[in-house]
């Protein structure tokens, strides 16, 4: 996997491409629109990162070439900028995703793998399995080691999205807003309540705890 | 340099004005004076003609009656009577011979042998012969007498002249201080009419170099212009209050930054100068991330409540289904309340939607719902219900929770206040003035009663859609 960095902090544009490294992709990493530009209608990529504020050309432009080029890979907006309407503006440039910083590294990392899979369009099996986890997509069923699970919609819906995206961390606003398919940004933590519901059910009666907290970060379905 | 002063004031307007008016009014005034002219010259010129063909009438019935000598009589007659014999009066024989002449001594230098040359036909004949220094002239009807004579009657255009001679003295007179009124006048017309525009351009010179404080002075004149005074004041009225409080909100939000920041520092600095235990380490990078998340949550908070005081928030307005908007809050807090035992009822009628941003009213809602779960005891309950309450649309939140003592209650919606019993719960103390300002800038009011011990209801009141 090839992925395409252009982000003219180099600070913030070192430790995500080392982020990126560590996790196994190939990073071209550039500071500039026109740099930016001239990889993206040359190299194959699977993806690219775009910050918005760039030098020479500004990261909208630059994705408005792209698609105008036919160029079609995904691409993820980073911006300071958190308004609805930059938003709109980043996804009618032609983004796939759009990320307001300050980000987490791990929820950029679950984006750019889920535009990946996205952009791959696998096939969606009818039962995902984790370990001795398994769950049916169709008759909404859980089981762990022939033991049937008992979820509610809601706790369902997050151990599907955890064994989606199993080994890799998911930010409490990663989960809210794929749980519950409207962004909100409640005080009290809806996220960990609804975590420890689904941990005392899945893995409270088990010797093997898959559901782990990564403090500051979030949570990640991951072997013992 | 004032030569450029000069050209400067050429390109006003009200310099523009000026000529336009003070033309317009010369030129009205010439062609008034114009006219009058024409008509009293064409007048005076039809009296003296007519005056002299009664004559000629006259003299000529005379003489048909009595010959030349009846004319002669007739003539000298007159002359004793009159001190200034007012006519030319000849008779001319054949071969155009002076058989009778009078004409007063002023007129002498006329040429008259002139006059007669062409023959006259039995009709009247004007004849026109100017004096010899152009002056004036001497008008002269002839006639053919049954004999073939020929009579004439003149009269000098000299009395008329002067009278024309007079009046235009009279005009050039007057015309100086006319154009002279005209311009006064006109400047005078400019710039009271460009005087609201002029104190425009002052206010805006002021509020260029800071001062935006300054109004321009009303003339209550109720026109065009003083609209415009009166639109250009509530403008520049709104943007000093939206920059003042920007200001005010950005002092707010850097000193409210100060404190979690301290922290952050804090506990980084701690870590770095332990002895590289790494589980100290890691556990102190962990309590950044988490004091990094606060930070981010606190300042879209206070953009959030900025933004919605100053009226800059950008509403997505919709109309929107207040059972499906609590519906959704209450989806995401079921899990919390089932949690810690408590109950929540939800009980709504049927009712028409508002018109809102359904993002922010869940956030509304969420925020105090969030509250009433937090500040009740397990066990307890929390009542949501609708009702509709003339033109407004009320969500009333209830909960069985600790209450507020009553001198607590007017300060729960400042920003970052927190009560005694808010102390030992997790918060920022910016959600109560959130939910206010979201709700005010939907054009809603929120109403709060509690009673220590017992609980807290809060009411939302937003417009209803018609």
């Amino acid at each position: 996997m090839r992925l395409l960095l252009v982000e003219d902090d180099i600070k913030i544009g070192s430790f995500v491409m080392k982020g990126l490294k560590a996790a196994g992709f190939a990073v071209d990493y550039v500071t500039d629109g026109e740099d930016g530009l001239h990889l993206a209608l040359n190299e194959p990529y699977d993806a690219a990162i775009i910050d918005i504020m760039l030098p020479k050309l500004d990261g909208l432009a630059l994705i408005e070439k792209l698609r105008r080029q036919k160029v079609d890979f995904p691409v993820i907006i980073l911006s300071a900028r958190r308004s609805v309407d930059d938003r709109v503006k980043g996804l009618q440039a032609g983004g796939d995703d759009y990320l307001t910083k300050p980000f987490s590294f791990s929820e950029l990392l679950a984006r750019v793998h889920a535009l990946i899979r996205r952009a791959g369009k696998s096939v969606d099996p009818a039962v995902l399995t984790f370990g001795d986890l398994s769950l049916n997509l169709f008759k909404r069923e859980v089981y762990r080691k022939n033991t049937k699970i008992d979820l509610q919609p809601r706790e369902f819906s997050l151990l599907e999205y955890f064994i989606r995206n199993a080994e890799r961390v998911l930010s409490k606003t990663m989960i809210l807003e794929h749980v519950w398919d409207y962004s909100f940004d409640p005080q009290t933590n809806v996220v960990d309540v609804l975590v420890c519901r689904l941990r005392n059910k899945v893995d409270r009666d088990f010797d093997k705890k898959v559901i782990h907290t990564l403090r500051g970060v979030g949570y990640v379905l991951k072997g013992p | 340099m004032s030569l450029r002063a000069l050209k400067n004031i050429r390109r006003t307007i009200g310099f523009r004005l000026t000529l336009w008016y003070s033309g317009i009014f010369i030129l009205s005034t010439l062609v008034v004076f114009g006219l009058a002219y024409f008509v009293l010259s064409a007048s005076l010129k039809r009296q003296d003609r007519e005056t002299i063909e009664i004559k000629l009438k006259e003299l000529s019935v005379l003489y048909q009656t009595g010959g030349k000598e009846a004319l002669e009589r007739e003539v000298n007659l007159e002359k004793k009577f009159e001190k200034k014999i007012p006519f030319f009066i000849r008779l001319a024989g054949q071969k155009n011979k002076t058989l009778f002449l009078k004409i007063p001594y002023q007129w002498a230098d006329f040429s008259i042998t002139e006059l007669g040359r062409k023959s006259a036909g039995a009709d009247l004949r004007w004849d026109w012969l100017p004096s010899p220094g152009n002056q004036t002239a001497l008008e002269v009807a002839s006639t053919r007498l049954a004999n073939n004579y020929l009579l004439q009657v003149g009269k000098s255009t000299e009395d008329r002249e002067n009278i024309l001679w007079h009046f235009r003295r009279i005009f050039i007179a007057v015309i100086l201080p006319l154009i002279l009124i005209g311009f006064t006048g006109g400047s005078f017309l400019a710039f009271r009419a460009l005087q609201p525009i002029r104190h425009i351009i002052n206010t805006i010179r002021s509020i260029d170099i800071g001062k935006m404080h300054v109004r321009v002075p009303s003339l209550q004149t109720a026109d065009e212009l003083e609209e415009l005074v009166s639109l250009f004041n509530g403008m520049v009225e709104k943007i000093e209050i939206l920059i003042n409080s920007m200001r005010e909100s950005l002092d707010n939000v850097a000193h409210d930054l100060r404190t979690p920041m301290t922290r952050l520092r804090g506990i980084a600095e701690m870590a770095l100068r332990s002895d590289h235990n790494l589980s100290e380490c890691r556990e102190a990078l962990g309590d950044c991330l988490e004091e990094s998340e606060r930070i981010l949550t606190m300042l879209n908070s206070l953009m959030d409540i900025s933004e919605a005081e100053t009226g800059v928030l950008n509403l997505e307005k919709e109309i929107v289904d207040v059972s499906t908007l609590i519906g959704q809050v209450f989806d995401i807090y079921r899990y919390v309340a089932e949690e810690k035992d408590i109950f929540i009822n939800v009980r709504v009628t049927d009712q028409p939607g508002i018109f809102a941003d359904p993002a922010r009213m869940r956030q509304v809602l969420g925020n105090l719902l969030d509250n009433a779960i937090k500040y009740t005891h397990p066990g307890g309950r929390i009542d949501i219900e609708t009702s509709r309450r003339q033109q407004n649309m009320v969500i009333r939140i209830q909960d069985s929770g600790v209450g507020m003592p009553p001198e607590e209650l007017p300060r729960i919606w400042e920003r970052l206040y927190r009560g005694d019993q808010s102390r030992s719960q997790r918060g920022l103390g910016l959600g109560l003035s959130l939910v206010k300002a979201i709700v005010e800038a939907h054009e809603g009011r929120i109403e709060v009663v509690s009673t220590h011990g017992q609980g807290s209801t809060f009411s939302i009141y937003l417009p209803l859609k018609n």
